[in-house]
């Protein structure tokens, strides 16, 4: 992989490769023998490769002792009379996750893929990734969960919807063939069935009964039919990485390679986290320079927000999350 | 001549949602503190902490009027203008998430045990324990170190007496794991075992700067020195950090900073002010963070330190639930705490999710207490019986206590996780200034001692625990409060209350204990009572007659009543 090189989704932009398990030969205890004696009977060097059957080391004598390789590996230290073996092999592989050109190599990291497209974020991911054409059920499919909402055509597709909160749910949508899920909320309990669903799953404002705040809504409603590249990542606090559904398009307005910085202003679009409010969005209309004593008791920096409904709310600027 | 190292230092605490900064500067042989602020940090999300810090230092220089920096921005590092410059640097961090550490120790209780207790004090995350004479061969030793990959590698194993051959071994198998890792950063590696073979194990891993040697934690059998490996442990902690954190090198470069950690600065101030102490008791400092809660607790010039987390789970869920001021049940509380791991910033702006909020602080204090404990039998911490260890002051830190709407609110979330015996005080760190200061202790250790003189403390309450066998509702203590010209107050003390009295800041109460006989409130024996001195605090005198362990009624509603009720008596 090298920078400006043309990437689809699912190629490998890095790989390493681990030994699957490791043998320890202790010849010195093995032969009898002194830790330099053992080594001088050892028929292969560091770094060597090995096939099954391989001798390692024999001794002499009216009853030798054969020393065989059990597994492909290769040879990766001779110390102390011992030969320690790296034997068969697991690939890891870090894939490109959305078509794109690869525009910056991270060590230990992976890659900074450039593509044009727009990109809509969630919060929670269960690490795994698809792509497909995007059909939005919306909340009707899951308040009350229906079956017959969902005896359409998901096979391939990534579905949208609302609130997740029952398992067989879950099961439904993994049955009907569904490429990947994106939910408005998951049910807290329902966390370790969603990290071992077997397609990518992502939760736009976290758990919890929470409906699509508008701006999602609209986008997602927007990109209906299209193909999508859902990247469920799992948000990670210390890194920016957090899941995300993109949408390649051709031609989007300019704003450059690089994001501007993320402040919170006066006209900033804004998602509005934890109770009484969470999952509305709006706009900020007001960031008042007092602190405001809250409902709570707590003293907090404040932002007036005009909801989606026209509503004016007060809310704490650490429970706003801003949209770009 | 003044015996000081400098005449301003600055100390920069970098913490997961807030930045501090205090410039420290001398007059006549005296520090003070000139100013001190807080700004967001900008390391979450993968930014550069820097900018954190900058935005603080900018901060810093117009609330002092003191210049910081030049015409172009750069840090005026020396001047020998009045004003003008800063002649030390000292940064403490406790952001960042926990350090993937592989312990690998001779034998389970004795090595183990050791390097638990030391790696618990520089906020990291077990990946692999691997005990040598635990009963996996080489090869699944490997296996276990590739897997977990780590960042931090610390072995010991051995007093200065023994033949070590495992040591040995496992030290080849350190250097194949060092080898076979595919990482840019190689793990760093701390040796703290038997000091004979230091040699043969720096010829063995042969991992050049990424290996630490310190002398052995276990010199003789029995004996453990942890000290002897915190200076290996802070330059691996230094360079795990530096490669971690986008900024970290060219700030430390820029300012000619020393980094600590957090959990270590906090813990060198525990020990000094236990040095200081006069009152036989110990001295502990409760520090709860965004992502983690730190215990430093110091006695007899013993320190104990330990960073924790509490992992999610159904139980702990419940255990919020049975502790919340209004009643929830375990399903909202889920909601609101998987949440609050999304946005950890984000903060409750209603009664239900400040009840929410304080009763998980209050479990998550427990539940690091009990590790603890676990990782230090001597701390007398029971999770079913409460503190039983003398600590006086206690020392509260942290957003989740400092940011409480009330003290009241604080105390009860601290002593519902404590169930402290005894008498004690407990005060706040408002301005979360300790960790700044043993970071600042590093350069000058005369500026801590002359800061806490200036009084950084406010002075919560005096809590005295009144623990008694007897049936709730029973009279177990009578109490005599003289204070100033005020009439002598008598109040009788009933088994399973809490009652408070006023005493106010800066006046001074006694207090004529008379315990009934099979009732203990921390004089020596059960039965015996006397006089007691008390300084006045924001909230006075709190007696604490719940009994150990508090128990709690099954029904929510009751339940939720009887911590209002608590609530109430210590103002709401």
């Amino acid at each position: 992989m090298r920078t400006g090189q043309q990437v689809e989704m699912g190629d490998i932009i890095a790989e390493y490769v681990l030994p699957e398990r490791f043998m320890v030969y202790n010849v010195q205890r093995g032969f009898g023998l002194s830790a330099s004696k053992a080594e001088s009977q050892v028929e292969r060097l560091v770094g060597e490769h090995v096939e099954p059957g391989d001798v390692i080391a024999q001794s002499s004598g009216l009853f030798p002792r054969i020393f065989r390789v059990p597994q492909e590996g290769r040879v990766i230290s001779i110390h102390s009379g011992k030969v320690v073996l790296a034997l068969g092999e697991i690939k890891h592989s870090c894939r490109a996750s959305f078509p794109g050109i690869v525009v910056e190599l991270i060590p230990e990291r992976g890659a900074v893929i450039c593509g044009q497209g727009a990109i809509l974020q969630g919060v929670w991911g269960n690490g795994k990734n698809a792509q497909g054409e995007l059909i939005h059920l919306g909340e009707a499919a899951t308040h009350p969960y229906d079956q017959k909402e969902l005896d359409i055509e998901l096979n391939g597709k990534i579905v949208s919807l609302g609130s997740c909160l029952r398992e067989d749910l879950l099961t439904a949508l993994l049955e009907s063939g569904a490429a990947g899920l994106i939910v408005s909320s998951l049910a807290p309990l329902l966390q370790s069935t969603g990290m071992n669903l077997g397609i990518p799953l992502m939760s736009l404002a976290g758990f919890g009964d929470i409906q699509t705040d508008a701006y999602s809504e609209a986008m997602i409603k927007e990109m209906v039919g299209r193909k999508v590249f859902l990247n469920a990542h799992m948000a990670d606090p210390f890194s920016a990485q957090k899941p995300e559904m993109i949408v390649p398009l051709d031609k989007i307005e300019d704003k450059g390679l690089f994001d501007e910085e993320v402040r919170l202003r006066i006209g900033s679009k804004v998602r509005l986290i934890g109770n009484p409010y969470t999952g509305n969005a709006g706009e900020v209309i007001e960031l008042p320079a007092e602190t405001e004593r809250f409902a709570s008791g707590l003293e907090l920096p404040v932002a007036v927000v005009q909801r989606a409904d026209d509503q004016l709310v007060r809310i704490p600027t650490s429970n706003l999350e801003v949209i770009i | 001549m003044t015996g000081l190292t400098c005449t301003s230092l600055i100390s920069v605490d970098i913490g997961t949602q807030h930045t501090r900064a205090w410039l420290f500067e001398a007059a006549e042989g005296v520090f003070h503190i000139t100013a001190g602020c807080k700004v967001p940090s900008t390391f979450t999300g993968g930014g550069d902490v820097q900018m954190g810090v900058w935005n603080a230092l900018e901060r810093l220089q117009v609330l002092s009027q003191w210049r910081i920096f030049d015409n172009e921005g750069h840090i005026i590092n020396n001047s020998q203008i009045p004003g003008v410059g800063v002649e030390k640097f000292a940064v403490s961090l406790s952001a960042g998430a926990p350090i993937k550490t592989a312990l690998i120790g001779l034998a389970d209780e004795a090595s183990v045990g050791s390097l638990r207790r030391l790696a618990s004090m520089f906020y990291t995350q077990e990946s692999a324990v691997l005990s040598l004479r635990g009963g996996l061969d080489a090869a699944h030793q490997l296996e276990v170190l590739v897997r977990a990959d780590p960042d931090l590698i610390i072995l010991a194993g051995g007093s200065d007496d023994d033949a070590c051959q495992p040591v040995i071994e496992a030290a080849e198998n350190i250097r194949l794991a060092y080898n076979l890792l595919p990482r840019v950063h190689k793990p760093q590696i701390v040796y703290a075992g038997n000091s004979a073979l230091t040699e043969k194990i720096v010829h063995c891993l042969n991992a050049g700067e990424d290996l630490h040697t310190a002398s052995n934690i276990q010199p003789e059998a029995g004996h453990e020195v942890l000290e002897a490996a915190w200076g290996a442990m802070l330059k691996a902690f230094e360079k795990i950090r530096l490669q971690q954190m986008h900024g970290l090198e060219e700030l430390l470069r820029k300012t000619g900073g020393q980094l600590l950690p957090g959990s270590y600065a906090l813990g060198r101030m525990v020990k000094y002010l236990n040095r200081i102490n006069q009152n036989n008791k110990g001295i502990m400092a409760l520090d709860v963070g965004a992502g983690s809660t730190t215990v430093a607790a110091a006695n007899d010039g013993k320190l104990i330190s330990s960073v924790s987390q509490t992992a999610k789970s159904d139980a702990l869920y419940e255990e919020v639930s049975r502790w919340s001021t209004l009643p929830v049940d375990a399903q909202t509380i889920a909601v609101y705490i998987n949440n609050k791991y999304l946005h950890p910033a984000s903060m409750p702006a209603t009664l239900e999710d400040l009840a929410i909020e304080q009763a998980w602080t209050c479990i998550n204090l427990k539940h690091a207490l009990g590790q603890t404990a676990q990782r230090y039998p001597d701390f007398e911490f029971h999770p079913d019986g409460g503190l039983n260890g003398a600590y006086e002051p206690i020392i509260l830190s942290g957003a989740a206590l400092i940011n409480a709407p009330t003290l009241g609110q604080a105390l009860l979330i601290t002593l519902d996780a404590l169930q402290p015996y005894g008498i004690t005080t407990v005060v706040l760190d408002h301005d979360q200034l300790l960790p700044a200061l043993g970071a600042a202790a590093g350069i000058d250790p005369l500026l801590p001692v002359q800061i806490l003189d200036s009084g950084i403390f406010l002075n919560i309450g005096t809590v005295i625990t009144v623990d008694s066998p007897a049936p709730e509702g029973s009279s177990v203590l009578t109490v005599e409060i003289r204070c100033g010209e005020d009439p002598v107050e008598v109040c009788e003390i009933y088994q399973g209350s809490l009652k408070r009295f006023d005493v106010k800041l800066g006046s001074q109460a006694r207090l004529h204990l008379s315990p009934a006989a099979e009732t203990d409130v921390g004089m020596g024996r059960k039965g015996l009572g006397g006089w007691v001195s008390i300084n006045g605090s924001a909230l006075g005198v709190v007696i604490d007659a719940r009994g150990r362990p508090i128990r709690l009624p099954t029904a929510a509603e009751k339940r939720s009543e009887m911590i209002k009720g608590w609530l109430w008596e210590l103002g709401g």
